[in-house]
Order: structure tokens, then C-alpha cells, then sequence
């Protein structure tokens, strides 16, 4: 794997990066805040259309129902210099809760895909149990495969495009079942309703007021003051 | 009063039966004998002193001439049938000569090929060298023949690639031993030429034949095309001797088509052998015409090659449909290829329809997670794998 920040490459499971000292620990404490609300869709970029969230909200709720465990959310947000989109994939994988009321889904089936269109980045993250199907590799070549969709700014495409690429890793290491036999997928009145902390403009104007405070570099130097 | 009127209207129906019988007695008797009015007006018959005086003057008339019998015959004789002015002029010019454009030949009518009489292709083969028109049977007026022999000679004279037309009748072919290559003395075999074999009213029967220094430097596309003009042309019409004027006029047009095409062909560039010395008729055929130097004509190789016409059919209904014709297993083939093909492509489609309905109502269940393994950089959930890319 890679580290988030540095991205060096690490052979072993390391709980703190050896060049740039990154681990979550460091990351919370500077963002402020150890438990996230996660939203399907959350555009705190403001690039979307009405009806292109409506339309990714629909590709995503479809890809939910058809994987009861697996869900994907998809960030857009403009973030401060020092932090990079995989960090904030990290962060939200591991510090993020997404609220059912039927069944829980596990962080550890959760894919996390973060575009910054100012700087023109995309990172798309899984957690544990999906590094078996969806090695690094394959999720490279997914991103790869939209990369002129975020070019031209169509982001419902390019979600569509990642969605029909992870169903066809994930349709070999299923088992086919019928869907009255899966519970229904959470509704928005009770994600409405949980007591959750959304990465909102809020959580983005503490990371910015950290990142100003704070001479950040990637060296690692400054890595201890999170 | 009474007896008075009753008198008068019997007098009067007496009177009007009487003329109405005299009346129908005179009508009856006409219809029965309708000469009768012409009977009753002879011409005035010539008194004796009036010939005897006629003749002693030494007039025209010749002796014992009885101008009474000449006119009673004459009243005899010309109600019967009177000849057609081109029978009293046949009898004095060649036969057909006012039967052409005028009087038409009937269409040919279907029915088995017949062979051309051996006589008629024997004086093919006799004819002289520089022929061009062979019609031993006379199909064509003399007229009509001399017109054409004049083009065709006019073509001879300044193309290098002559034309000959050998005229067959409507429903006959050549004869089983015939070889074109015979003809007139086999003075056509040694230049370059184009011998046509042409049934009159038949446009679409004639063949076409080039000898070999024509068939090796045309393109045979060339060549089946110009075949094909002529033929289209002479089909524009339908009277057969039109048909085969058409014919020639456009064969003479592309032939020198031809030597444009194919400079090698012109009558400088081309060298062809000097027309033989016209022979005498009759020339006992050659068993085996000597091919010139110009012209090899090898055992191997056939000195003459016939066009199809019909390879390039003008236009693109009569090609498809002869070409149906001649390919019809082929074609059924390739109409059930195709039927098959359309019917492969709509379940095709119709199984990928299925498929992604059948995919929208199933779900996949992960396998269950292992448990906890080992953090990397400290994540309970994830562990950092993923990808990046920077797309601007």
C-alpha cells in the first residue's frame, strides 16, 4: 500500500507512516472531530446540478440494493492545500458512520470515492474486506477509466462508470440471492434523523483553520503537531 | 253518306296496297341482283367503220384489235384482286426491295433454334476477303443491305479494329461445324476485328467475338460492356431492321471508343496485316487459315474470344435479376443466412434484455468478513487501499 499523505510505498502493516509519521490518530486530531455522518452523495463543492445529484443519489441507492453490504459514497469538496483527497478517503472510511435502521454495513465494505475538481484529483478508497476483489489495481483502472468524464466535469458518468466497474469485480465474488429475501435499503428519514456529525462545511473550515495555523508539509516534519 | 265514305276508304286502301307491293317487289328484286345498275350502263360500244377507219390511219392500234373486247374485259376483271403496287414493282426490281421499313418482318416467335441452312454458312465462308456484311439469305433489302455494307466498309477503312456482322434469322443459330474464323476465307481471323453473329430481331441473342489481339489488350470488362451497349442500344427499337442498324452505328461508335482506350489498337500503332488480296469467288475454303506474325494464333489458344454481354447488364434491376436467376440456390442461401442472422441478432438482444432485468432483481451477498486484521496506519477499517489520479 501506499501511504495517504506521502505516498510511499509500505510493504508491512505499519501503524504510523516511517517517513512523514501520517496515521489516523494524527489526522483526527487535526481535522477535529473522531466520528463522521456519511451521506451518499455529499457536494460541499457545489458542482452538481439538482438534477445530476439526483441522478448519482439513484446510481448509488441502486448499487446499495444490489450489494446489501457494500456502500459507496462519493465526496466533492474543495480541500485546504495540506490535505490531499486520499486522506480525506482515509479519514472518512475509518471516522465515518453510515446510518441504517434495518441492518448495519460495515466500514470495512465501504468505498469511499473523493474528487476535488479545484485541483483536479480523484481517489477511490475500500476498506479491509474488499481489498480481496478490489485490489489497488483494479481500482486504478476504474479511476483510469473516468478520467475524461471528470475532465469535462460529467460526474454523473463518471460515477456511473465506477459503479458498473466495481459491480463487475464484485458480481465474481458474490453469491446471487434473491432480493425479497434482502431487507430494504435505509431511508433518508432516518438518516435525517440520526445524531450524526456531517464532514460539512463546518468539519472543511476547522481542517482549513488547523491548516493555516499549522506549517504543514508533506516531509513529515511537522507531522507531530495534528 | 255512310256508303260514300266507306267507297272512298276502300279505294284508297286498294290503291296504297297496290304501291306498297310494287314498292317491296323493287327493293326484293335489288338486294337480290345488286349489279344491276352497273349492268345497266354500258359503255358505248365502238362501231366497225369506226376501228376499221382507226386502223387504216395507221394509229397505234395494232391490227385485229378489238377495242370492245379490252373494255368488256376491263369491266370483268378489275373488281378482282388488284395487285399492291409493291407486287407490280417486284416484278421488275429484286425481291424485298420495297419490303423493308414499309412492311415490317412479323416478330420472332419463341420456338426451337433452328440451324442456319449449311449452303447459306458455306457462302459465308466464300465471300470475299473484304466482306463485312455477310447475309447469304437475304434477310435485308438491297437497299438496306448496301447501306450497311457501306458503313461497315467505311468502318473497315478507318479503324483498326473492323467490324463484321453475320446475319442470322430470327429463331436460327449457326451451324454445329460452323468456325467463325472461316469466314470469308479467314481474311477476319488475321486482323483485329469483332465478329458479330446477330439474329435478326433478336437483339438480345447476338454474340460477340474478338479476335485474340483485341481480347489481349482490351480489359474483358471492356469489352462485355461495349457488348452490352450495342445491345441496350439496338433494344430501343422494334423493328428488327432498325434493331440492327442501331447495332451496328453503336458498335462502329465504341470500337473507335476502343482505340482511344487502347492506343495499341490504332490502325498505325497496331500494324495490322494488309487486308489479303480480294479473292475470287468461289474460294475453296482454307482447311487451316496461316496465322500472319502479327497475329499468333496458337493450337492452345483459340483465335477468337466471345464476350458475354450480359456480365454487365446496364442497369442494376436486369443485373440483379439476371443474376438471381442463374444463382438461385445461392441466393435462397444467402436470404436464409440472413434471416438467420436477424433472428441470431434479435435473441441476441433480447437475451442481454433478460439478463439485465434478471440482474436488477437479484442481489449479491458478500462473503463474510474474516474479522480484524492487522491496522495500517492506524485505521480499524481501512487500511489506505485505493488509487489516485490526477486528471487535469
Amino acid at each position: 500500500m501506499e501511504c495517504p499523505r506521502c505516498s510511499v510505498r509500505i510493504a508491512e502493516a505499519r501503524a504510523v507512516c516511517p517517513r512523514c509519521q501520517f496515521s489516523l490518530t494524527a489526522l483526527t486530531t487535526a481535522v477535529g472531530c473522531d466520528l463522521f455522518g456519511i451521506r451518499r452523495l455529499t457536494d460541499e463543492a457545489h458542482c452538481l446540478k439538482l438534477h445530476e445529484s439526483r441522478e448519482i443519489e439513484a446510481l448509488l441507492e441502486d448499487f446499495e440494493q444490489r450489494f446489501p453490504q457494500v456502500f459507496l459514497t462519493l465526496y466533492l469538496g474543495v480541500l485546504p492545500t495540506p490535505f490531499s483527497v486520499r486522506e480525506v478517503a482515509f479519514l472518512l472510511l475509518n471516522r465515518g458512520a453510515f446510518p441504517t435502521r434495518e441492518h448495519g454495513r460495515l466500514n470495512e465494505y465501504a468505498l469511499a470515492l473523493v474528487i476535488d475538481p479545484v485541483a483536479r484529483a480523484a481517489s477511490l478508497m475500500s476498506g479491509y474486506a474488499l481489498e480481496k476483489w478490489l485490489p489497488e489495481r483494479k481500482l486504478g483502472g476504474i479511476l483510469r477509466s473516468i478520467r475524461t468524464a471528470l475532465w469535462h466535469g460529467e460526474y454523473v458518468a463518471a460515477v456511473n462508470s465506477v459503479i458498473q466497474g466495481l459491480e463487475k469485480h464484485l458480481r465474481k465474488a458474490g453469491r446471487r440471492e434473491d432480493r425479497r429475501q434482502v431487507l430494504p435499503p435505509p431511508t433518508e428519514e432516518f438518516l435525517s434523523g440520526a445524531k450524526f456529525r456531517l464532514l460539512s462545511q463546518s468539519a472543511m473550515e476547522s481542517l482549513r483553520a488547523s491548516a493555516e495555523g499549522q506549517e504543514y508539509s508533506k516531509g513529515g516534519e511537522m507531522a507531530d503537531e495534528y | 253518306m255512310n256508303i260514300r265514305m266507306l267507297r272512298a276508304f276502300l279505294r284508297a286502301g286498294f290503291h296504297a296496297f297496290i304501291c306498297g307491293a310494287f314498292t317491296a317487289a323493287v327493293l326484293v328484286a335489288q338486294e337480290d341482283n345488286p349489279g344491276k345498275h352497273e349492268e345497266a350502263l354500258p359503255l358505248p360500244p365502238w362501231p366497225k367503220e369506226d376501228t376499221h377507219a382507226l386502223q387504216a390511219e395507221r394509229s397505234l392500234w395494232p391490227e385485229d384489235f378489238d377495242p370492245n373486247e379490252v373494255i368488256h374485259s376491263a369491266t370483268t376483271v378489275l373488281p378482282e384482286a388488284k395487285p399492291t403496287e409493291d407486287e407490280v414493282w417486284s416484278r421488275f426490281l429484286p425481291r424485298g426491295l420495297f419490303s423493308g421499313a414499309s412492311a415490317p418482318k412479323p416478330a420472332a416467335v419463341s420456338g426451337p433454334l433452328v440451324e442456319m441452312p449449311s449452303d447459306a454458312w458455306h457462302a459465308c465462308e466464300e465471300m470475299p476477303a473484304d466482306t463485312r456484311l455477310f447475309d447469304p439469305q437475304g434477310l435485308l433489302s438491297e437497299i438496306q443491305a448496301e447501306d450497311m455494307r457501306r458503313l461497315l466498309s467505311f468502318h473497315s477503312g478507318r479503324a483498326g479494329v473492323s467490324a463484321a456482322l453475320v446475319l442470322v434469322d430470327a429463331r436460327q443459330k449457326l451451324p454445329a461445324g460452323a468456325d467463325l474464323t472461316h469466314l470469308a476465307g479467314g481474311a477476319l481471323a488475321r486482323v483485329p476485328a469483332c465478329i458479330v453473329v446477330y439474329p435478326l430481331g433478336e437483339p438480345g441473342r447476338a454474340r460477340v467475338f474478338f479476335t485474340q489481339i483485341v481480347a489481349r489488350t482490351a480489359e474483358p470488362s471492356y469489352l462485355e460492356n461495349l457488348a452490352s451497349t450495342c445491345i441496350r442500344e439496338s433494344s430501343e427499337n422494334t423493328d428488327p431492321v432498325e434493331q440492327v442498324q442501331r447495332f451496328a452505328i453503336q458498335l462502329s461508335i465504341r470500337l473507335f471508343w476502343l482505340e482511344r482506350a487502347y492506343p495499341s489498337l490504332q490502325p498505325a500503332a497496331a500494324t495490322p496485316p494488309a487486308l489479303p488480296v480480294p479473292v475470287p469467288v468461289p474460294v475453296p475454303p482454307p482447311a487451316k487459315p496461316e496465322p500472319t506474325a502479327a497475329v499468333p494464333v496458337t493450337q492452345e489458344q483459340p483465335p477468337l474470344s466471345e464476350v458475354t454481354p450480359f456480365q454487365t447488364t446496364p442497369s442494376l434491376w436486369s443485373r440483379m435479376t439476371a443474376s438471381i436467376s442463374q444463382n438461385k440456390n445461392a441466393v435462397y442461401l444467402g436470404i436464409g443466412a440472413l434471416v438467420l442472422a436477424g433472428l441470431i441478432a434479435v435473441g441476441i438482444v433480447l437475451l442481454v434484455r433478460w439478463r439485465r432485468r434478471r440482474l436488477r432483481q437479484c442481489v449479491w451477498i458478500l462473503p463474510d468478513f474474516p474479522g480484524p486484521t492487522a491496522p495500517r496506519f492506524g485505521g480499524p477499517h481501512c487500511g489506505a487501499s485505493g488509487a489516485f489520479i490526477q486528471y487535469g
